[in-house]
């Protein structure tokens, strides 16, 4: 039982004829179950060892991946914390918590670094489908990895295990407390909001990019320009926050924190896969005007 | 130059003719050589002969059989007679006073 359903599994990461000729293959020699499972595998893992061989990949994972995933998920948490933190307060007290910003700004704020987040994440999901090619297997993977580990959900799982520890009376009373509230404030609610934030537009990217959807001039190019402005707005609305301290201490409290240069150059690092795009697009439109003169 | 089991796979296809296709193509090296040829081994080769424009392929029928799935089928090109013709010969050149080579005549091992 087990073993047929490995066999779908695994002849499922492969392509529908291939899957077929392999399937078929497989009933034709009478080959066991566990036969099978091995030798599918070993096919699976040679594809996987051949997809390495190109550059692509490896752009995918150093340049998507690893910094891509990272700071988004650290964007995205920062975002969702001070939300966390206004609907928690809202909630308890039916005032929302004051930072210094004005209620209108802390929505525009919020709205535009949502906008970002779920704009950089559909880039960055599309590339990371379009270079990786048979080795999404692998970068999607350690992808949602980054996202499990630095977004929410191992730390919802922590925090499930301490409020079951705690239920069990197995926790230390310095520990706690912990009510419910808090769990949903600063565990669930977090959690569901970087879900929407970045991992579902970064799936949906790169569901894009395997069914091989080109994006076109002009959606490129809307996308870029959309990449660009949010990442302006951003490091504007980004500054706000210390600016108001400044102004409600008149001047006497500098909170100090990032120039916005420094608040720049991390969103230049989550844009580059919309840089990339372009830069795709010009090398195509150079090509086909080649060929057009060709012929 | 071809590799050893790139020569096996397109020399089993000669013989299949127009029953060359994934399963036969395994049974045949498997005959030929009496050593285990994985499916793995079998259809990234496939595929990398393809590549090389050694080989064309095409899916087939389904039959009963194989659980109503389909055959990849498998035809050497002419660039693939060329390839394999050429690693006949350098073997045989290469093999040219070779013990083994002598044996084969009838000659002492």
């Amino acid at each position: 039982m087990i073993y047929k359903w490995l066999i779908n599994r695994i002849t499922r990461t492969l392509e529908t004829e291939l899957q077929d000729a392999v399937v078929g293959d497989v009933a034709e020699l009478k080959m066991s179950d566990r036969r099978a499972v091995c030798e599918l595998l070993g096919l699976v893992l040679r594809r996987q060892a051949l997809a390495w061989k190109t550059w692509q990949p490896w752009l995918a994972l150093v340049g998507i991946v690893g910094p891509v995933g990272v700071l988004l998920s650290r964007i995205s948490a920062g975002a969702v914390t001070n939300f966390s933190i206004q609907a928690l307060v809202y909630w308890k007290y039916g005032v929302p918590y004051s930072n210094g910003l004005t209620e209108a700004r802390e929505i525009e704020t919020l709205v535009y670094v949502s906008l970002a987040v779920i704009c950089w994440s559909w880039v960055g999901g599309f590339v990371l489908g379009t270079l990786s090619g048979d080795a999404l297997y692998v970068n999607g993977t350690v992808f949602c990895l980054v996202w499990f580990y630095l977004c929410g959900p191992l730390g919802m799982l922590v925090y499930s295990a301490r409020l079951l520890l705690n239920a069990l009376h197995l926790m230390p009373h310095r520990a706690l407390p912990h009510n419910l509230s808090e769990f949903i404030f600063f565990a669930v609610l977090p959690l569901m909001l970087e879900t929407l934030l970045f991992l579902v537009p970064a799936l949906a990217g790169i569901r894009q990019a395997r069914l091989g959807r080109r994006l076109g001039v002009r959606r490129t190019i809307l996308l870029a320009s959309a990449v660009a402005t949010l990442n302006v707005l951003v490091t504007w609305t980004g500054g706000w926050r210390q600016i108001a301290l400044e102004q409600w201490s008149e001047g006497k409290w500098n909170p100090g924190g990032p120039s916005w240069q420094e608040r720049f150059v991390p969103l230049l690092v989550v844009s580059w896969p919309a840089v990339y795009l372009v830069a795709l697009l010009s090398v195509q439109h150079r090509a086909d005007k080649r060929k057009s003169l060709i012929t | 130059m071809l590799g050893e089991f790139e020569y096996l796979l397109l020399a089993a296809t000669v013989r299949l003719d127009a029953e060359a296709y994934g399963a036969a193509i395994r049974l045949e090296i498997e005959n030929s050589t009496r050593q285990n040829c994985s499916i793995g081994a079998l259809y990234t080769t496939l595929d990398r002969l393809e590549e090389k424009g050694l080989i064309e392929t095409w899916m087939g029928s389904a039959t009963r059989h194989r659980g109503g799935r389909s055959k990849r089928m498998v035809r050497i090109t002419a660039r693939g007679i060329k390839a394999a013709t050429e690693f006949y010969r350098v073997v045989n050149r290469s093999s040219s006073g070779a013990p083994w080579e002598t044996n084969r005549a009838g000659g002492r091992p």
